[in-house]
């Protein structure tokens, strides 16, 4: 059987594990027997090539660290014989470094990448202490690799496709990755998707508002281009009214909005003027009104002035009784005269009667005629008694005069203010007439009258009556104006939140294609990879299945051989879905339950079980031997992995094995092998090496006997 | 008469007839509708010129159509507004249902999408089967979509419901079945 490309020629430990001083351990190529008590360093042997081959990548390197190595140093080196000489692997862990670095060297010294050397440096190891080491060649681009517990990779690797499963694992991502991509874009797309059916909302909400009351009578809904004429023709109309220009490129809503500019001109402009001239003609109306009334109430005071003139002269006359006011000042002179000199007499009398009475003289002293006192005071009082009523009359003609007088006086004072106000109310009657004339704009020796100044007013008030209509017609006009204005607004809004409403809608149907499309091509690849992945799981499936019996078959043989099992001498292997760990299940029957499988953990002893871990390498690495560049196969302590009351069927299945692959075992049971390896080694295939003791500080005693 | 009628005059068939369907669905209850919106496919199916084969009120598929030796298998389901943004979840019945017994037979799950504008996606079951029992965008599911068939199921159902929205209430499921099975067209 054809070997591997490189077999181990020596290995060169230094502080590692039991190792301290560094010490070199030499096979030169050929199968090795570490034989010792436990516990003397042949594990860290195993341990040592197993390191420098692969390092600790799932535990902390510092464990492999010889603590009592004071150098701190912590390297492995394996000479191995291959094309053109020996090279080198050498791993290092540096003092106080915490990763190891591994260098491989050519034979010619130079440092080359593991790549280029053992691209597929692969192991199966189901324990500590047991390992199975081969490399695949480079040119075939396999990477054989066994464990019982990876028995999937095992069988992929037989049947030649041990990267499938990789590959299906890689499509397994791939499709996570491919559904996560598409999921986020397909909610991204509904989020957009979502708002923009939101502004439709809004759009035809919009229109249905506005449409709950059409600018348009029912059933003409215009088109834009209809709208669009008749606001322009609108605008037109309003340019024309407004002496303005209308732009021939002015799109309809700036017209439009022209177009209310000018309305609003054009309305304030009008309501001015006529508010200015109603003011005008109110005014005059107004003042014209005024001076009307004021002329009457002069005309009025006239009239009565006059009358009460008429009245007083009357009045005058009959109490003057065809006397001048003159004539009655003299009689009341002359009566005052009158009644001074009766009063006097009458002094004079009742003078001479108190005489009398007191001296009773005999002739009146007067005219001197004797008569007697008594005659005398007889004659005086007469003469009393005659003047008193005579006194008393013109005293009262006197007061009667001078009440005439009076009277006549307060009457003139009368006709004299009458006569005043008559004048009074002749020049405001002028003026008043001189300011209707000013007013009325005639000139001052002209002939008004009073029906000439009504009718004039009559058309004024006409005039105003006029204005006022016609303002109202201008205020009328304008809120037609604004109203058609208004009615062409809610056409072009309505154009406008249509357009808005099919915008959205080519949004949502059309504007959404790239991303759409975009969409599209992350499910037809998921679809694609999908395809691929099913293709590719249903032929490795169905190689599988073709090639279980045969499997079966040998690996029964193997076991059959290694432990001799009876209770369960058959194994069989399960196919699950899935492409994992546990797609292949190893699983033991007997001839005696032909239905029935077991799991060997469940049934066998622990000395089968472990055997049964080897098992797939023995069958499988014969396939390979002429594909592996390296084929180390590490077996620590036989005892722990195989049944060795049968070491006879492990040394033939170890002396199969060793037709291809370089064995380094290690057992504390040299007596058992020892005697028994000749048999199933030539002598010149291994080397036996004895550790004899271990020192903590220098590490490990070992002899080669040869 | 629908209340949007007017303001519909001149928009996208496509999303009047989302409209239309909203009012019918509000009309007849979501029951009723599913059944109208299977009968409907149907007649569009047939303005394609399948021949239907059986429209099944209960059990899967809902809809068989014939075209020459070619055999489709439909499960008709409508989504509008609220399901539609929850995710469309196909159920392991429904997928049985369609699953096609042999290669002249293609399985299409076909959803009425009713929110605007409306349209029916046809999805093949080789895709559609992936997709099972998990919630998956409605926008997904368009782009697993047959494009083509889709659309043209969509133009000849838009078809059908504008040329008769006067009187689509009345149309009910037993009509439109019963019609299209004889072959008639609405």
């Amino acid at each position: 059987m054809p070997r591997a490309k490189f077999r181990l020629d020596s290995v060169t430990i230094e502080g590692f594990k039991g190792f301290a001083d560094r010490q070199t351990i030499t096979f030169s190529g050929k199968h090795a027997f570490l034989f010792g008590k436990n516990g003397i360093g042949k594990s860290s042997v195993v341990e040592a090539i197993r390191w420098c081959l692969f390092g600790l990548a799932e535990r902390p390197e510092s464990e492999v660290r010889n603590a009592y190595y004071a150098p701190g140093e912590c390297q492995v080196e394996l000479a191995l014989q291959g094309p053109g000489g020996i090279w080198h692997i050498r791993r290092r862990l540096r003092p106080g470094a915490e990763r190891s670095r591994a260098t491989i060297t050519n034979p010619a010294g130079q440092e080359v990448l593991q790549a280029q050397v053992f691209p597929y440096l692969a192991r199966m190891g189901p324990k500590e202490g047991t390992h199975v080491i081969f490399a695949a060649q480079q040119a075939t681009g396999r990477r054989p690799q066994a464990d019982v517990s990876d028995f999937h990779k095992v069988l992929y690797s037989y049947l030649h496709l041990e990267e499938v499963p990789d590959l299906l694992e890689r499509l397994d991502k791939i499709l996570e990755e491919q559904k996560s991509a598409r999921e986020d874009v397909a909610s991204e797309i509904e989020e957009i998707e979502e708002e923009i059916r939101e502004k439709l909302r809004q759009a035809e909400f919009s229109l249905e508002e506005l449409l709950r009351n059409p600018p348009w009578a029912e059933g003409e809904m215009p088109t834009y281009a209809e709208t669009e004429t008749r606001v322009r023709s609108f605008a037109q109309e309003i340019a024309d009214l407004a002496s303005k220009s209308l732009g021939a490129d002015i799109p309809a809503r700036e017209a439009l909005e022209q177009a209310e500019q000018w309305c609003q001109g054009l309305a304030t402009a009008n309501r001015q003027e006529l508010q200015g001239k109603l003011g005008q003609q109110r005014g005059k109306a107004a003042n014209l009104r005024n001076l009307l009334q004021a002329l009457e109430r002069i005309e009025k005071n006239q009239a009565e002035a006059t009358a009460n003139v008429a009245i007083s002269e009357k009045e005058l006359a009959s109490v003057c009784d065809g006397r001048t006011t003159e004539d009655l000042q003299k009689e009341i002179e002359l009566f005052k005269t009158q009644m001074h000199r009766s009063a006097s007499k009458l002094e004079i009398a009742k003078y001479a009667e108190q005489y009398c009475t007191n001296y009773s003289p005999a002739e009146c002293p007067a005219c001197l005629t004797r008569c007697g006192a008594k005659r005398l005071i007889e004659k005086v009082k007469l003469s009393i008694e005659q003047g008193t009523p005579e006194q008393i009359a013109s005293a009262e003609k006197l007061e009667s005069l001078k009440t005439t007088h009076a009277k006549v006086l307060e009457l003139n004072s009368r006709l004299d203010e009458l006569k005043t106000e008559i004048q009074r109310a002749e020049q405001g009657h002028d003026s008043t007439m001189t300011q209707i004339r000013a007013l009325l704009g005639v000139s001052n020796d002209a002939l008004l009258s009073k029906e000439y100044i009504t009718t004039y007013l009559s058309s004024i008030d006409s005039s105003i009556h006029t204005l006022e209509k016609t303002l109202d017609s201008t205020e009328s006009s304008c809120a037609q104006l604004r109203k058609r204005t208004e009615t062409f607004r809610s056409e072009l809004r309505f154009h406008t939140y249509r357009d808005k409403q099919q915008r959205i809608q080519r949004q949502l149907t059309s504007g959404l294609d790239p991303v759409r499309d975009q969409l599209r091509e992350l499910v037809e690849l998921e679809n694609t990879v999908h395809n691929i992945r099913e293709t590719l799981g249903q032929a490795l499936n169905e190689a599988i299945d073709r090639a279980l019996p045969h499997l079966n078959d040998m690996m029964t043989d193997v076991y059959q051989r290694l432990t001799g099992q009876e209770s369960f001498e058959k194994i069989c292997i399960q196919r699950t879905n899935g492409y994992g760990a546990q797609s292949l299940q190893v699983r033991v029957g007997s001839e005696r339950i032909p239905d029935q499988l077991f799991d060997p953990e469940d049934v066998l002893n622990g000395q089968a079980n472990s055997a049964l871990r080897l098992v797939p390498y023995f069958v499988f690495s014969q396939f390979q031997a002429e594909a592996l560049e390296l084929d180390l196969l590490l077996i620590d302590d036989p005892s722990q992995s195989f049944d060795t009351s049968h070491i006879d069927f492990l040394l033939q299945e170890l002396a199969d094995a060793g037709s291809h692959a370089q064995l380094i075992i290690a057992t504390h049971e040299d007596e058992r092998f020892g005697p028994q390896i000749n048999h199933y080694f030539a002598t010149d295939e291994y080397e036996v090496i004895g550790f004899t003791k271990f020192d903590v500080k220098k590490g490990p005693s070992f002899v080669v006997d040869r | 008469m629908l209340k949007r009628d007017h303001l519909l005059l001149s928009t996208d068939e496509h999303f009047k007839v989302s409209h239309i369907l909203d009012d019918l669905r509000h009309s007849v209850g979501d029951s009723e509708f599913g059944y109208r919106a299977q009968g409907f496919l149907a007649h569009a199916l047939m303005h394609l010129g399948w021949t239907i084969i059986d429209i099944k009120p209960q059990g899967h598929p809902d809809v068989i159509a014939n075209l020459g030796s070619q055999a489709l298998l439909l499960q008709a389901k409508s989504i509008h507004g609220r399901t539609r943004r929850q995710g469309f979840s196909l159920g392991q019945e429904d997928l049985e249902g369609i699953r096609p017994k042999d290669h002249n037979t293609t399985g299409y799950l076909a959803i009425l999408d009713c929110t605007i504008p409306v349209s029916w996606l046809l999805v093949d079951y080789c895709v559609i089967r992936r997709q099972v029992a998990q919630p998956t965008h409605v926008v997904s599911l368009y782009a697993m979509g047959n494009k083509e068939l889709s659309s043209e199921c969509t133009e000849e159902f838009v078809k059908l419901v504008s040329s008769h929205q006067s009187h689509i209430r009345n149309l009910d499921f037993h009509i439109l079945c019963s019609r299209a099975l004889r072959g008639e067209p609405l």
